[in-house]
Protein backbone atom coordinates (compact mmCIF):
# COMPACT_ATOMS: atom_id res chain seq x y z
CA UNK A 1 0.00 0.00 0.00
CA UNK A 2 0.70 3.42 -0.58
CA UNK A 3 2.83 5.41 1.88
CA UNK A 4 0.94 8.27 1.19
CA UNK A 5 -2.35 6.64 2.27
CA UNK A 6 -3.52 9.81 3.91
CA UNK A 7 -3.39 13.38 2.32
CA UNK A 8 -0.70 16.11 4.19
CA UNK A 9 -1.94 17.60 7.26
CA UNK A 10 -2.03 20.96 5.44
CA UNK A 11 -4.55 19.59 3.37
CA UNK A 12 -6.15 17.26 5.28
CA UNK A 13 -9.26 19.35 6.68
CA UNK A 14 -11.59 21.37 4.98
CA UNK A 15 -12.50 25.04 5.89
CA UNK A 16 -15.59 25.43 8.91
CA UNK A 17 -18.11 27.82 8.56
CA UNK A 18 -21.53 27.79 10.46
CA UNK A 19 -23.30 27.65 7.07
CA UNK A 20 -21.59 23.76 6.43
CA UNK A 21 -23.47 20.90 6.78
CA UNK A 22 -23.14 17.93 8.70
CA UNK A 23 -21.20 15.90 6.18
CA UNK A 24 -19.43 12.62 6.51
CA UNK A 25 -16.32 12.46 8.52
CA UNK A 26 -17.24 15.62 10.36
CA UNK A 27 -15.40 15.51 14.14
CA UNK A 28 -17.50 16.40 16.72
CA UNK A 29 -17.08 17.44 20.73
CA UNK A 30 -19.02 15.08 22.90
CA UNK A 31 -19.04 11.94 21.59
CA UNK A 32 -17.65 8.64 22.81
CA UNK A 33 -17.14 4.80 22.10
CA UNK A 34 -19.39 2.42 23.93
CA UNK A 35 -18.58 -1.40 24.43
CA UNK A 36 -21.22 -4.07 26.02
CA UNK A 37 -19.04 -6.22 27.90
CA UNK A 38 -20.81 -9.96 28.37
CA UNK A 39 -20.94 -10.11 32.21
CA UNK A 40 -20.02 -13.77 32.50
CA UNK A 41 -17.05 -12.87 30.48
CA UNK A 42 -16.08 -10.18 33.06
CA UNK A 43 -16.35 -12.21 35.76
CA UNK A 44 -14.61 -15.15 34.18
CA UNK A 45 -11.64 -12.58 33.57
CA UNK A 46 -11.40 -10.82 37.27
CA UNK A 47 -11.75 -15.25 38.67
CA UNK A 48 -9.07 -16.13 36.43
CA UNK A 49 -11.48 -18.56 34.48
CA UNK A 50 -11.76 -19.28 31.30
CA UNK A 51 -14.90 -17.89 29.54
CA UNK A 52 -17.36 -19.59 29.24
CA UNK A 53 -18.84 -21.20 25.77
CA UNK A 54 -22.69 -20.85 26.03
CA UNK A 55 -22.96 -17.96 28.46
CA UNK A 56 -26.62 -16.99 29.29
CA UNK A 57 -28.10 -13.55 27.79
CA UNK A 58 -27.82 -11.41 30.60
CA UNK A 59 -30.65 -9.60 32.56
CA UNK A 60 -30.34 -6.03 31.63
CA UNK A 61 -29.46 -4.81 34.34
CA UNK A 62 -26.18 -6.81 34.37
CA UNK A 63 -26.09 -5.26 30.87
CA UNK A 64 -26.01 -1.77 31.80
CA UNK A 65 -23.44 -2.44 34.40
CA UNK A 66 -21.18 -3.87 32.08
CA UNK A 67 -20.99 -1.27 29.14
CA UNK A 68 -17.72 0.70 28.85
CA UNK A 69 -17.46 4.24 27.57
CA UNK A 70 -13.94 5.44 26.26
CA UNK A 71 -13.16 8.21 24.70
CA UNK A 72 -11.89 11.61 24.79
CA UNK A 73 -14.76 13.38 23.86
CA UNK A 74 -14.30 13.14 20.21
CA UNK A 75 -16.00 11.44 17.52
CA UNK A 76 -16.32 11.26 13.59
CA UNK A 77 -19.71 10.74 12.03
CA UNK A 78 -19.12 7.86 10.07
CA UNK A 79 -22.58 6.92 7.63
CA UNK A 80 -23.01 8.34 3.85
CA UNK A 81 -24.56 11.80 3.92
CA UNK A 82 -27.68 10.48 3.10
CA UNK A 83 -28.25 8.61 6.21
CA UNK A 84 -28.24 12.11 7.97
CA UNK A 85 -28.75 14.38 5.64
CA UNK A 86 -30.50 17.87 7.75
CA UNK A 87 -33.58 18.01 6.48
CA UNK A 88 -34.29 14.97 5.32
CA UNK A 89 -33.71 11.71 6.64
CA UNK A 90 -31.81 13.19 9.30
CA UNK A 91 -34.55 15.24 10.45
CA UNK A 92 -36.46 12.07 11.07
CA UNK A 93 -34.19 9.28 12.09
CA UNK A 94 -32.08 9.80 15.59
CA UNK A 95 -29.30 7.40 14.56
CA UNK A 96 -25.91 8.68 14.19
CA UNK A 97 -23.14 6.12 13.72
CA UNK A 98 -20.02 7.34 15.10
CA UNK A 99 -16.75 5.88 16.31
CA UNK A 100 -13.98 7.53 19.11
CA UNK A 101 -11.11 9.37 18.15
CA UNK A 102 -7.91 8.88 20.94
CA UNK A 103 -4.82 10.38 21.09
CA UNK A 104 -2.07 9.26 19.24
CA UNK A 105 0.21 9.73 21.90
CA UNK A 106 2.15 6.97 23.85
CA UNK A 107 -0.30 5.36 25.74
CA UNK A 108 -2.20 4.44 22.26
CA UNK A 109 -2.15 0.59 21.83
CA UNK A 110 -1.16 1.19 18.05
CA UNK A 111 2.06 2.16 16.11
CA UNK A 112 2.17 5.25 15.64
CA UNK A 113 3.94 5.40 12.36
CA UNK A 114 1.76 2.44 10.44
CA UNK A 115 -1.52 4.44 11.64
CA UNK A 116 0.18 7.82 9.40
CA UNK A 117 0.85 5.36 6.92
CA UNK A 118 -2.66 3.52 6.65
CA UNK A 119 -1.93 0.23 7.50
CA UNK A 120 -3.41 -0.58 10.30
CA UNK A 121 -7.00 -1.99 9.32
CA UNK A 122 -9.47 -0.36 12.04
CA UNK A 123 -7.87 2.98 12.67
CA UNK A 124 -8.20 6.02 10.78
CA UNK A 125 -5.44 8.96 11.16
CA UNK A 126 -6.49 12.53 11.76
CA UNK A 127 -3.40 14.94 12.62
CA UNK A 128 -4.53 17.72 15.05
CA UNK A 129 -6.75 19.59 13.22
CA UNK A 130 -5.68 23.11 15.23
CA UNK A 131 -3.16 24.60 17.21
CA UNK A 132 -5.14 24.40 20.06
CA UNK A 133 -5.31 20.53 19.50
CA UNK A 134 -2.26 18.57 21.65
CA UNK A 135 -1.86 15.80 19.19
CA UNK A 136 -2.51 13.56 16.42
CA UNK A 137 -4.96 11.09 17.00
CA UNK A 138 -6.78 8.36 15.86
CA UNK A 139 -10.37 6.32 14.79
CA UNK A 140 -10.77 3.31 16.49
CA UNK A 141 -13.56 1.72 13.94
CA UNK A 142 -13.85 -1.28 16.55
CA UNK A 143 -15.62 1.34 19.11
CA UNK A 144 -17.91 1.95 16.73
CA UNK A 145 -21.23 3.30 18.21
CA UNK A 146 -24.84 4.38 17.74
CA UNK A 147 -25.80 7.72 19.85
CA UNK A 148 -28.60 9.73 19.96
CA UNK A 149 -28.78 12.31 17.11
CA UNK A 150 -28.67 15.26 19.96
CA UNK A 151 -25.24 14.23 20.12
CA UNK A 152 -24.57 15.82 16.85
CA UNK A 153 -24.83 19.32 15.81
CA UNK A 154 -22.45 21.97 13.62
CA UNK A 155 -22.23 23.44 17.09
CA UNK A 156 -20.13 20.80 18.29
CA UNK A 157 -18.03 20.00 14.95
CA UNK A 158 -14.79 21.34 15.35
CA UNK A 159 -13.02 19.70 11.88
CA UNK A 160 -14.47 18.39 8.49
CA UNK A 161 -12.57 16.85 6.29
CA UNK A 162 -11.29 17.98 2.82
CA UNK A 163 -11.88 15.91 -0.06
CA UNK A 164 -8.56 13.85 -0.59
CA UNK A 165 -8.97 12.81 3.26
CA UNK A 166 -12.33 12.11 2.75
CA UNK A 167 -11.46 9.78 -0.06
CA UNK A 168 -8.73 8.19 2.33
CA UNK A 169 -11.36 7.94 4.51
CA UNK A 170 -14.18 6.17 2.88
CA UNK A 171 -11.39 3.96 1.57
CA UNK A 172 -10.31 3.17 5.23
CA UNK A 173 -14.01 2.45 5.30
CA UNK A 174 -14.18 -0.07 2.78
CA UNK A 175 -10.91 -1.90 3.38
CA UNK A 176 -12.18 -2.28 6.91
CA UNK A 177 -15.98 -3.63 6.17
CA UNK A 178 -15.74 -5.42 3.08
CA UNK A 179 -11.63 -6.09 2.68
CA UNK A 180 -11.27 -4.15 -0.56
CA UNK A 181 -9.59 -0.83 -1.18
CA UNK A 182 -12.53 2.02 -2.48
CA UNK A 183 -12.07 2.10 -6.22
CA UNK A 184 -11.23 5.78 -6.57
CA UNK A 185 -12.41 6.82 -10.24
CA UNK A 186 -15.92 4.94 -9.70
CA UNK A 187 -16.22 6.90 -5.81
CA UNK A 188 -15.11 10.32 -7.58
CA UNK A 189 -17.43 10.28 -10.55
CA UNK A 190 -21.16 8.80 -7.94
CA UNK A 191 -20.10 10.74 -5.03
CA UNK A 192 -17.66 13.86 -5.36
CA UNK A 193 -20.88 15.78 -6.06
CA UNK A 194 -22.16 15.41 -2.09
CA UNK A 195 -19.06 16.84 -0.51
CA UNK A 196 -19.97 20.54 0.77
CA UNK A 197 -16.62 22.01 -1.23
CA UNK A 198 -17.86 20.45 -4.55
CA UNK A 199 -18.31 23.57 -6.94
CA UNK A 200 -22.48 24.09 -7.27
CA UNK B 1 -25.93 27.34 -25.90
CA UNK B 2 -22.79 29.81 -24.50
CA UNK B 3 -20.47 30.49 -26.74
CA UNK B 4 -17.39 28.87 -25.30
CA UNK B 5 -20.05 25.20 -24.68
CA UNK B 6 -20.76 25.38 -28.40
CA UNK B 7 -16.65 25.43 -29.37
CA UNK B 8 -16.06 22.70 -26.87
CA UNK B 9 -18.95 20.81 -28.22
CA UNK B 10 -17.79 21.72 -31.50
CA UNK B 11 -14.19 21.10 -30.90
CA UNK B 12 -13.66 18.12 -29.21
CA UNK B 13 -15.61 14.69 -29.21
CA UNK B 14 -14.67 11.66 -27.12
CA UNK B 15 -15.89 8.64 -29.74
CA UNK B 16 -17.42 6.42 -27.09
CA UNK B 17 -17.77 2.48 -27.89
CA UNK B 18 -20.82 0.55 -26.84
CA UNK B 19 -22.10 -3.03 -26.21
CA UNK B 20 -25.02 -3.35 -28.37
CA UNK B 21 -27.26 -3.53 -25.27
CA UNK B 22 -26.14 -0.11 -24.32
CA UNK B 23 -26.24 1.12 -27.54
CA UNK B 24 -29.78 -0.29 -27.62
CA UNK B 25 -30.82 1.72 -24.22
CA UNK B 26 -29.36 5.02 -25.50
CA UNK B 27 -31.79 4.67 -28.45
CA UNK B 28 -34.93 3.21 -26.39
CA UNK B 29 -34.17 6.65 -24.14
CA UNK B 30 -33.54 8.74 -27.08
CA UNK B 31 -37.02 7.32 -29.07
CA UNK B 32 -38.83 7.61 -25.94
CA UNK B 33 -38.07 11.03 -24.50
CA UNK B 34 -36.01 12.65 -27.20
CA UNK B 35 -33.35 13.05 -25.70
CA UNK B 36 -29.99 11.97 -26.71
CA UNK B 37 -26.70 10.66 -25.43
CA UNK B 38 -24.98 13.92 -26.04
CA UNK B 39 -27.88 15.70 -23.82
CA UNK B 40 -27.83 12.41 -21.52
CA UNK B 41 -23.60 13.29 -21.22
CA UNK B 42 -23.75 16.62 -20.56
CA UNK B 43 -27.22 16.88 -18.67
CA UNK B 44 -26.20 14.19 -16.38
CA UNK B 45 -22.38 12.71 -16.13
CA UNK B 46 -20.30 15.97 -17.37
CA UNK B 47 -21.22 17.45 -13.61
CA UNK B 48 -20.27 14.74 -11.87
CA UNK B 49 -17.24 13.82 -14.34
CA UNK B 50 -16.02 17.32 -13.39
CA UNK B 51 -16.62 17.09 -9.55
CA UNK B 52 -14.85 13.47 -9.82
CA UNK B 53 -11.79 15.70 -11.57
CA UNK B 54 -11.80 18.28 -8.53
CA UNK B 55 -11.89 15.60 -6.05
CA UNK B 56 -9.13 13.41 -7.68
CA UNK B 57 -6.22 16.38 -8.16
CA UNK B 58 -7.59 17.78 -4.57
CA UNK B 59 -6.38 14.39 -3.50
CA UNK B 60 -2.92 14.51 -5.64
CA UNK B 61 -2.15 17.69 -4.47
CA UNK B 62 -2.37 16.55 -1.31
CA UNK B 63 0.17 13.55 -1.45
CA UNK B 64 -1.86 11.21 -1.99
CA UNK B 65 -0.88 7.88 -4.38
CA UNK B 66 -3.61 6.96 -6.84
CA UNK B 67 -1.90 4.20 -7.38
CA UNK B 68 -3.09 0.99 -9.12
CA UNK B 69 -4.62 -0.85 -6.27
CA UNK B 70 -7.29 2.27 -5.27
CA UNK B 71 -7.61 2.83 -9.24
CA UNK B 72 -8.47 -0.52 -10.54
CA UNK B 73 -11.60 -0.53 -11.53
CA UNK B 74 -14.50 -1.75 -13.97
CA UNK B 75 -14.25 1.80 -14.38
CA UNK B 76 -10.98 2.29 -16.07
CA UNK B 77 -11.10 5.32 -17.51
CA UNK B 78 -7.86 5.19 -19.20
CA UNK B 79 -8.81 1.68 -21.03
CA UNK B 80 -8.74 1.52 -24.24
CA UNK B 81 -10.82 0.12 -27.37
CA UNK B 82 -9.10 -3.18 -27.29
CA UNK B 83 -8.91 -3.38 -23.58
CA UNK B 84 -12.70 -3.24 -23.05
CA UNK B 85 -13.15 -5.36 -26.03
CA UNK B 86 -11.31 -8.00 -24.36
CA UNK B 87 -13.82 -7.98 -21.54
CA UNK B 88 -16.75 -9.06 -24.03
CA UNK B 89 -14.67 -11.59 -25.86
CA UNK B 90 -14.13 -13.71 -22.34
CA UNK B 91 -17.69 -15.26 -22.17
CA UNK B 92 -19.82 -14.77 -24.47
CA UNK B 93 -20.38 -14.08 -27.94
CA UNK B 94 -21.03 -11.00 -27.54
CA UNK B 95 -18.96 -7.92 -29.64
CA UNK B 96 -18.58 -4.26 -29.13
CA UNK B 97 -20.87 -1.74 -31.37
CA UNK B 98 -19.38 0.59 -33.83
Amino acid sequence: MSERFYPKPSRYFATLSADRPLFQGDIIRGVFGAWWRHPESVRATLAGRPVPSDPRFPALDELRSNVLVRGKGYGMLLPQPCEFSEGEKGATQPFRVVAPLFPLDRNADVDHDRVRKGLVGHTLWVPRWSDLGPQDHYVDLRWTTSVDATFIDRGGRVAALSRASWLAMVDRLSRYYVGIPVDAAAFAVNQAQLHPDAAG
Amino acid sequence: MSAQASVGRRAQTKGVSMHPNELEDVRTIEELTGVGFSEMYHRHLAPQVSAAAQLLVEARDAGMELDRSRLKSEWDLTATAQDIASLYAEDSELTLGE
